[in-house]
């Protein structure tokens, strides 16, 4: 059996903070996050282990359940990234991704790095130039950049 | 890496690699970085594909064997392990006149494991359903424990005295003239034993009989059967139950046990509620019709007690839906019923009435029930090519053994008890040959195939007979157009070789 997702969340003023923990599969039940009837909700997938296509086609179902309020995702891992350039739907239309992960290599330590990018950091498919906490060197990045940034366009 | 001519399969889905012949990579997709976890960086360093891959999927060298004999190949199910997790592909490859490998890749790694969990729930599924109908079982068992030992306990005084008598005169000074008596002593003990035998293996073959084999069964026979099943539960209430039946019993092509099952259901169901009520003039009738196009079976099943509410008639069918005292019911004898039913293509329904309950059970008669048994997909996919064989024989057992013994050949069996049973048959379905019992009530053998004659069906026919009809079939060969006869007892080897002699023709 598969790890299970579990959902932490709180009301903060008018936004629901949602954090996502474990697997998202075709066994997830978002059913603590529907009905809350609140305007805002920011949705942080820091600590999701795991996603494939089922999961993404529950996450879509739930979606429609927020119709017309306003969404941010925060903190989204690379499997998420990878899944969500395959799947259509995940961002839907005013969806806003504020804060991912992006693969990046130190060549002077030999290490890979997952540096957390801001959207407004990304400007033509271009990876942002990051330096290793480390060595302080420039790290590489370390995917195909058009393809790993074209989500970005999907909420527009 | 020249990527230029391949860059239009960068928004491709599939993994996508490609490969010069000495073993370069010369492209790769972002899908394909995601499929195998990996980065442009690292692929830099792979000189060989062939390595690479081998060193990934344990099966990959001899599917890149078939893609250098035959230039294209599509893999099987390959497995390999990556970041602790399986993951299972199909993969394509083909092989270039430009000079390059491509090979297309399938994740299908989620579809594997959807698989997986749909059949061990499946299977789960299964087991509760049968250990449900256990319960069951276990249910009516133990609602009837009480009233079967003093079922057994009478025949067992019966025994014990005509023991104790035989004790007696065997002290007697002149056995001779006990004789006689001993005998008769010794009689009423074996059928006491007999009797209580009977009892429990009835009790046993309820409880632990549970395949899912259909066989033809006097449908008056099945009937009785559950009435002495449920007699138990009737003694000193007053209760009568009557067998309402114009004409011959009709056959049923079913699971035995499991009808039986939901006959005790239905019964015992009645028995509770008249007993309950204490209704005046109890009486429980059941009524076994065969409907007017002789297509279906109609068993009705009604009491003269209170009846079923309004309110409780939407629910009864509902899995632990139960009008009786906590302890005494679990709900689960008419849900039960009404699948078993439905498994037999055939509908259980609460029919409105002014007194009392009235169920009523509609199963295909035997012609539909032969179309519906057997093997489905050979049905559904060889239904051009499939060899009919209509048996008609009014001994239900040699029905049975017939339909055994074809069951896993290429002929596919279809059962009449009578000659007018098969003459609807084979207006309902080409029938490619006819074999048919000499003795039989009514129309015999001899009859049918004259009438089948008469009326231009040239269907072959094999007689199927003891060997005191042989000199008549003699007569009869050339007359009749007959093509053989098989002789009773017969093996499964004499039947589909009988069978088969036909179709080579």
């Amino acid at each position: 059996m598969s790890e299970k997702l579990s959902i932490n969340s709180r009301i903060a003023g008018d936004e629901v903070y949602v954090d996502l923990i474990g697997v998202i599969d075709e066994d997830s039940i978002f059913d603590k996050i529907k009905n809350l009837n609140m305007s805002k909700f920011v949705f942080d997938f820091n600590q999701v282990s795991m996603i494939n296509s089922c999961g993404i086609r529950e996450w879509i179902k739930y979606l429609q359940e927020l119709d017309g309020v306003e969404i941010k995702y925060i903190n989204c891992p690379q499997i998420i990234i990878e899944q969500v350039n395959m799947v259509h739907g995940f961002i839907r239309k005013g969806i806003i991704v504020e804060s991912f992960f992006a693969p990046y290599f130190c060549p002077n330590c030999d290490t890979e790095k997952k540096i957390i990018l801001k959207n407004t950091e990304v400007a033509n498919s271009k990876a942002p130039v990051k330096q290793c906490n480390t060595c302080k060197s420039d790290l590489e990045f370390d995917a195909i950049e058009k393809q790993y940034f074209s989500f970005l366009s999907q909420g527009k | 890496m020249d990527t230029d001519s391949f860059i239009f399969l960068d928004d491709l889905f599939e993994p996508v690699l490609v490969a010069d012949f000495d073993g370069t990579i010369v492209y790769y997709n972002a899908s394909f970085l995601t499929l195998f976890r990996t980065t442009p960086r690292m692929m830099k360093k792979q000189l060989d594909f062939k390595e690479y891959f081998s060193s990934i999927i344990p099966d990959f060298a001899s599917f890149f064997a078939n893609l250098m004999k035959d230039d294209q190949a599509l893999s099987t199910e390959l497995n390999f392990i990556i970041e602790a997790q399986v993951c299972t592909i199909i993969v394509k490859g083909v092989k270039k006149e430009s000079g390059h490998y491509v090979l297309l890749f399938k994740d299908v790694t989620v579809e594997k494991l959807l698989n997986d969990k749909y059949r061990a729930q499946l299977e789960e599924l299964k087991n509760t359903h049968s250990q449900i109908i256990q319960s069951d079982k276990l249910k009516v068992i133990g609602e009837m424990t009480a009233n079967i030992s003093h079922e057994i306990n009478n025949p067992l005084t019966v025994a014990i005295g005509n023991s104790e008598l035989i004790g007696f005169a065997l002290e007697s000074d002149d056995l001779n003239t006990q004789r006689v008596s001993i005998a008769k002593f010794s009689t009423n003990i074996d059928h006491s034993l007999d009797r209580i035998n009977k009892i429990i293996s009835n009790m046993k073959e309820y409880l632990h009989k549970s395949e899912d084999k259909k066989e033809y069964c006097d449908a008056r026979e099945v009937v009785e059967k559950a009435i002495a099943f449920t007699s138990p539960s009737i003694k000193g209430t007053g209760i009568e139950i009557k067998i309402q039946l114009d004409g011959l019993a009709p056959i049923l092509l079913i699971n035995r046990v499991k009808i039986e099952q939901v006959f005790v259901n239905l019964i015992q169901n009645a028995i509770d509620s008249l007993r309950d009520a204490k209704t005046k003039d109890p009486l429980i009738t059941i009524e076994l019709k065969i409907e007017k196009n002789g297509n279906f079976i109609q068993i009705g099943v009604k009491d003269n007690g209170p009846g079923i509410s309004k309110e409780n008639r939407a629910k009864i069918f509902n899995t632990f839906f139960t009008t009786k005292e906590i302890g005494k019911g679990t709900g689960l004898g008419l849900s039960i019923s009404n699948r078993i039913i439905e498994s037999h293509q055939g509908k259980l329904e609460l029919l409105e009435s002014k007194l009392g309950a009235h169920f009523k059970i509609t199963l295909p008669a035997i012609g539909i029930a032969g179309h519906v048994n057997g093997n489905w997909e050979k049905l559904i996919n060889d239904s051009d090519k499939l060899v009919r064989v209509l048996v008609v024989d009014n001994e239900l057992n040699i029905l049975n053994l017939c339909m055994n013994f074809l069951s896993d050949s290429d002929y596919h069996f279809l059962g009449a008890s009578s000659a007018a049973e098969a003459y609807q048959e084979l207006e309902r379905v080409n029938v490619d040959i006819i074999i048919t019992d000499m003795k039989m009530p009514l129309v015999d053998g001899e009859s049918f195939i004259r009438e089948l004659r008469a009326q231009k069906i040239t269907v072959p026919v094999l007689f199927m007979t003891s060997k005191d009809f042989v000199d008549k079939y003699k007569m009869m060969k050339e007359e009749l157009g007959l093509k053989g006869i098989i002789i009773k007892p017969f093996t499964k080897d004499e039947l589909v070789g009988a069978i088969g002699a036909i179709v080579n023709e």
